[in-house]
Formats: structure tokens, C-alpha cells, sequence
């Protein structure tokens, strides 16, 4: 019974990472910059598929743990820089919300041609790092040692991230440009609007790229996962809130628990599970569990 | 906060704005004996899309939110269609079909309504797109009950009043359906109710503190939207005689909003017009340029949002009629001036 019960929160932990990476992309650029972006799907996309093919092309069969680290690296500065150009190029034009949210949805229809432009609609697949790492045997489940690698760099990204926002002082000046403080006075009092956002943007695309190439060696990658990766970002942003890192990661933790178990009871609802939880929490909760009231 | 309101269509302008409909409506009642059956069911497909459309168009125009979910109501109306006149054999009979399917996606609506507008703006959005994918999922992995990624085919004709109707004769019906459905929402939106939204539109609690029920409002715009949607879908079963998964897509439920940006939301044709762009678009691209289809399509919405914003094609045309009615007038003058 104790195992079936670890045996839930190990197949859970893969998605708890890739969740918690993306929805804190999404909150990032909320909560920070005060833009809403959907970007980041498409930035998932490209990172998982250049994870693919650089994995296959560069180690194919063997595997070498720093090399993949490398090509996780590269991918996480490529998933910056495409967000930071996303931004610099278009996305500062826009105006409004209604604006932001129309143009970045058919960005995300460009990225996701482009990609199916090179690499067509079949899925492609990278296995090999989560084939040769093994596996360890844990309270009689023997779970694969990639997920603990891959929680264990998520929450290594997110403890490193709520050091940078509450304990640096570049962090400070970043917690008062955010819906908690005030851009207006941050910016009267020196702090470069211009410099936050762009930093903002660049985080949010190093987020989402890695998560992409962190889950590719699971998943793959195929035509069509940025939707569902958008998906579950936003229900966490609903269910969680905006601006506070403990509560994405308890709410990631909420969403995967909740699909795994219905994905082995009753597989149909797999994906009405976290919609449920999300109406659930509109209803109790408007703001989300750990959200606070932004006039937003 | 940007609140521009944009008259949709003053009440002197009525008589206009139906004469057109008259106008429009005639060509379109000649022009099956003008043009080819391929041609005609791309005009009729055209048709179908306007009344989602206007779905998309009152949330936007009126209440500034965005409404990616008009595919989970298209999906219901073309799913039930297939499920009684196709896979299960009830009926075809399109006077039990329709009124069945507006009954059961309006109390569909203010159910999903109840949780969708709890939140406006960023959260509305999402909230219809992670709907719209939860019903996708489900309709996926219940093979037994719809067929899963395979879809139903082989959907009976319609009937109506148990007439069997060919193509030509469900071309005439959607054309009727359609075009009493502008009518109808041309009514809405000059009516009190869209005074309403855009006072909603304007400031949240402005509204609230003079008595207007927002939620409620919020609520009954959504509803109409769906309904209008849903109705679409059954006709829409019929012209493709096959429904699968993915009209649940949320590429799909995009498509809508793209119309309507092409088309323009600050005009009442701007639904109509975008309708038919965006029909020839997909036609002429998939046709010649296949795999470049959303490329093309993203990149199109995306110039159009940050040049135009969204005044699309009808915002465009205005402006350039008002700029012609300024030089002509101004020519006239000159010339009045030196006539004299």
C-alpha cells in the first residue's frame, strides 16, 4: 500500500519538474514584468526538439553525463536568447493585454510550422540519458535515476531563482519593478525598466527551453506538445497564483499527483483532472491557493 | 486603460446595415448556379464560420476579453450531429437537431461559464483553451463512445421536415440559418445588453457599484456565444459528413479569433469580411503552399496586431473612405473657390 503510494509520487516526479519549470516561465514574466506571453510554449517546443537532435547527432548511442549537461547549457542560452529576441523585435510593440495575447498565441502557430517545416509531424525520440542512468530501487519501486536527476535540477534552478529574488539586491530591485511593488517608483528610483524586462524574458526562455530538453529524453518530441504544455502552465498559474515560488512548485506537485493517479484509475479523465482542481480553486479561491489580490 | 468605444452600428445607420444584408443575402441565394460545387462549399463553409465568429466578436468588441473556446461548442453541436444522425442512428431530422443542440450546449455553456468568467482578461483566455483541450482529451480516449482519433464518418443527410436535403439544399439552409442569426445578433447589439458589457467593458466596478450584474452578464455573452457556435457545428457535421478530435484543437478555437482580427472587431461586417479572408486565405495556401500554412497564418495575425491593432480589413477600409470623402470634399471646395 506505502509503495503503491511512493510508487504514484515517483512516476510523478518527471512532470513536477517540467511543470514546475514552465509555469514559473509563465509567472516569471507575470509576476516580474507584468506582461502576459505565451512564448514560452514555443520556447519549450524549440528546446525540446534541439535537445533531440543535438543528442542524437552529437552522442547518438553513448552517452557522456557532462556533454549532456553541455547540450542542456546550449539549449538553455538559445532559449534565452530566442525569448530575448521574441521581445526586443515584437513583442515590446504591443499594447495591450488583448493585444499581447492574440499576437504571441499565432507566434506560437509560426514557431510550431517552422518546427514541422524541419522536422515534419512524426515524433522524434532521445532516450539514450534516461536508458543509461539507470535505475535504483527505492522503498520497492526502482525508478529510473533521470527523474531524480531531473527534479533534482528543477529544484536546484528554483532554489537558485528565490536566492536571486529575495536575497541579492539585484533581486530586490526586481521584486519592487513586480505587480508586489511599484514599476513607476521602482523606475523614479534608478532601477532600468529596460534592463528587468529583458533579464525577465531571458529567465523565462532559459525556463521553458530547459524543460523542454530536460523532459525530451521521456517524452520526445512531437508535433503539438507547446498546447499542452501551455495548458498545464496556465492551470498551474490559476491554481497556484501569481509571485510566490513555494506555491508553484506545491501546485506542480498537486497537478502531477493528480494526473498520475487518474492516468492509472481512470485514464479518460487524465486530463480532466487538473481542470477540475483549477474550477475547484476559481470557486474557493479566485486568486489561486498561494495568490495574492494584484489589480491585474 | 485603453477603453475606446467604438459605436458598432448607430441606430440611424440600421436601415443601411440591412439593406446590405438584403443585398449580400440575394448574391449569395444566385451565386450556387454561377459558380462550381467546390466554390460553393467553400461559400458555404465561409457562411458557417460567421456566426462563431460573431461569438468571438461580442466577447471582443464589447467586453475587451479573449475567446479561444468557440471550438469546444463547435466540437459539442458537430459530436452530437454525428453521434444521432451518423454513429447511433437517432435521427437527422434538422428540426430535432437543432433546437436539441442549442438546448444542451446553452446549459453546457452556463455551467462552463460558472468557472471560464470567474476571472476576465489572461485567465478567461487560458481557461477556454485548457477547456477546449480537456474536451479534446476526453473525446481522444473514449474510443468506444466517439470513435477516438479515428472520428465518425459516414453521417446521414439531413432532413428537413423529412424532406431529404442534397448539397444544394443544405447550402440554401445554412445560408437561411446564418443569415437569421446576423439578424439576430445585429438586434443584440443594439439592445441595452451590449450597453451593458461595454459599461463592464469600461470600469469592472464602476459597473457593478450603478447595479449591473456582471457575472451574470459575463455569463449570458458567453452563453450566447456557444449557442451561436454550437449551431454552427451541427451544420458544420453535415458539410464535412466527418468529425474527429481535433475540432476540439486549440489551433482551432485560434482560428476564430484570427477571423475576427482579419476582419476587424470595430465594425459589424468586420465578422463577415474576416470570415471570408480567412476562408480564401486557407484555401489558397494549403492549396499552393501546404506546409507553410501556419507560418503564413501566424505571421499574417501577428503584423496585422502590431501595425493595424485590431481594426483589420473593415478598420482599414474606413479609414481609407474617410481620407477619400476628405480629399474629394476638399477638391470640391478648391474648385467651388475658383469657380467663383
Amino acid at each position: 500500500m506505502l509503495s503503491t503510494l511512493f510508487s504514484y509520487v515517483f512516476n510523478a516526479l518527471p512532470m513536477v519538474s517540467y511543470i514546475i519549470l514552465l509555469s514559473f516561465a509563465l509567472n516569471f514574466v507575470l509576476y516580474v514584468a507584468g506582461r502576459v506571453s505565451l512564448t514560452f510554449a514555443g520556447v519549450y517546443l524549440v528546446g525540446a526538439y534541439v535537445t533531440v537532435s543535438l543528442g542524437t547527432s552529437m552522442l547518438g548511442n553513448s552517452f557522456s553525463f557532462p556533454l549532456f549537461l553541455a547540450i542542456l547549457f546550449v539549449v538553455s542560452l538559445l532559449g534565452a536568447a530566442i525569448s530575448i529576441i521574441v521581445y526586443g523585435g515584437f513583442e515590446r510593440f504591443l499594447k495591450t493585454d488583448v493585444h499581447r495575447m492574440i499576437a504571441t498565441a499565432s507566434l506560437l502557430l509560426v514557431f510550431s510550422g517552422l518546427i514541422k517545416l524541419k522536422w515534419g509531424t512524426t515524433p522524434v525520440t532521445y532516450s539514450t540519458p534516461f536508458l543509461k542512468m539507470g535505475s535504483t530501487e527505492v522503498l520497492g519501486n526502482f525508478v529510473p535515476n533521470y527523474y531524480f536527476f531531473m527534479f533534482g535540477f528543477a529544484v536546484t534552478l528554483m532554489l537558485a531563482l528565490a536566492h536571486f529574488l529575495y536575497k541579492t539586491s539585484w533581486g530586490l530591485k526586481f521584486r519592487a519593478s513586480s505587480l508586489d511593488g511599484d514599476r513607476a517608483m521602482a523606475q523614479s528610483c534608478g532601477v532600468n525598466q529596460n534592463i528587468v524586462t529583458i533579464i525577465t524574458f531571458g529567465i523565462s526562455g532559459m525556463l521553458a527551453s530547459l524543460a523542454g530538453g530536460l523532459y525530451a529524453p521521456i517524452a520526445g518530441a512531437s508535433y503539438g506538445i507547446e498546447g499542452n504544455a501551455l495548458l498545464l502552465a496556465a492551470l498551474t498559474i490559476i491554481i497556484g497564483g501569481v509571485g510566490s515560488i513555494g506555491g508553484a512548485v506545491l501546485t506542480a506537485f498537486i497537478i502531477s499527483l493528480a494526473r498520475v493517479v487518474t492516468a492509472v484509475e481512470m485514464p479518460v479523465l487524465e486530463l480532466a483532472a487538473p481542470f477540475i482542481i483549477a474550477s475547484t480553486t476559481l470557486m474557493i479561491r479566485p486568486f489561486g491557493i498561494w495568490g495574492k489580490e494584484f489589480k491585474h | 486603460m485603453n477603453t475606446r468605444i467604438s459605436m458598432t452600428i448607430p441606430s440611424r445607420c440600421l436601415n443601411s446595415t440591412l439593406k446590405t444584408t438584403l443585398a449580400l443575402t440575394t448574391v449569395a441565394v444566385v451565386i450556387p448556379f454561377l459558380v462550381g460545387g467546390y466554390q460553393r462549399t467553400l461559400i458555404q463553409k465561409g457562411l458557417l464560420w460567421i456566426p462563431a465568429i460573431f461569438g468571438v466578436y461580442i466577447l471582443y468588441s464589447l467586453l475587451r476579453q479573449v475567446h479561444f473556446g468557440q471550438s469546444i461548442f463547435i466540437g459539442i453541436g458537430s459530436y452530437l450531429t454525428a453521434f444521432l444522425a451518423g454513429k447511433y442512428d437517432v435521427t437527422n431530422e434538422l428540426m430535432i437537431l437543432l433546437p436539441a443542440t442549442l438546448v444542451i450546449s446553452i446549459v453546457v455553456a452556463y455551467v462552463l461559464g460558472i468557472f471560464i468568467t470567474k476571472r476576465t482578461g489572461f485567465y478567461f483566455a487560458v481557461m477556454g483553451i485548457a477547456v477546449t483541450m480537456v474536451f479534446w482529451s476526453l473525446v481522444y480516449k473514449a474510443r468506444a463512445v466517439t470513435g477516438g482519433s479515428d472520428g465518425i464518418s459516414h453521417i446521414k443527410h439531413p432532413n428537413l421536415f423529412t424532406i431529404s436535403l442534397n448539397d444544394l439544399g443544405l447550402y440554401y439552409v445554412c445560408l437561411f440559418v446564418t443569415v437569421g442569426m446576423i439578424l439576430l445578433m445585429l438586434r443584440i447589439l443594439n439592445s441595452p445588453f451590449s450597453l451593458q458589457l461595454r459599461a463592464i467593458a469600461g470600469d469592472l466596478d464602476k459597473a457593478e457599484s450603478i447595479g449591473i450584474p456582471v457575472n451574470g452578464m459575463l455569463r449570458l455573452a458567453f452563453v450566447i456565444a456557444g449557442a451561436y457556435a454550437s449551431i454552427t457545428g451541427v451544420l458544420l457535421a453535415f458539410t464535412y459528413n466527418y468529425v474527429s478530435p481535433s475540432i476540439f484543437d486549440w489551433n482551432y478555437g485560434a482560428n476564430f479569433v484570427q477571423s475576427a482580427i482579419i476582419g476587424g472587431v470595430n465594425s459589424v461586417a468586420g465578422p463577415i469580411v474576416g470570415a471570408f479572408c480567412f476562408i480564401n486565405l486557407e484555401f489558397f495556401i494549403s492549396t499552393w503552399f501546404a506546409n507553410l500554412w501556419e507560418i503564413v497564418i501566424g505571421l499574417t495575425i501577428a503584423t496585422i496586431v502590431v501595425t493595424v491593432g485590431e481594426e483589420g480589413v473593415t478598420g482599414i477600409a474606413q479609414t481609407l473612405f474617410r481620407k477619400l470623402g476628405r480629399k474629394l470634399r476638399k477638391a470640391q471646395e478648391s474648385s467651388d473657390k475658383h469657380g467663383k
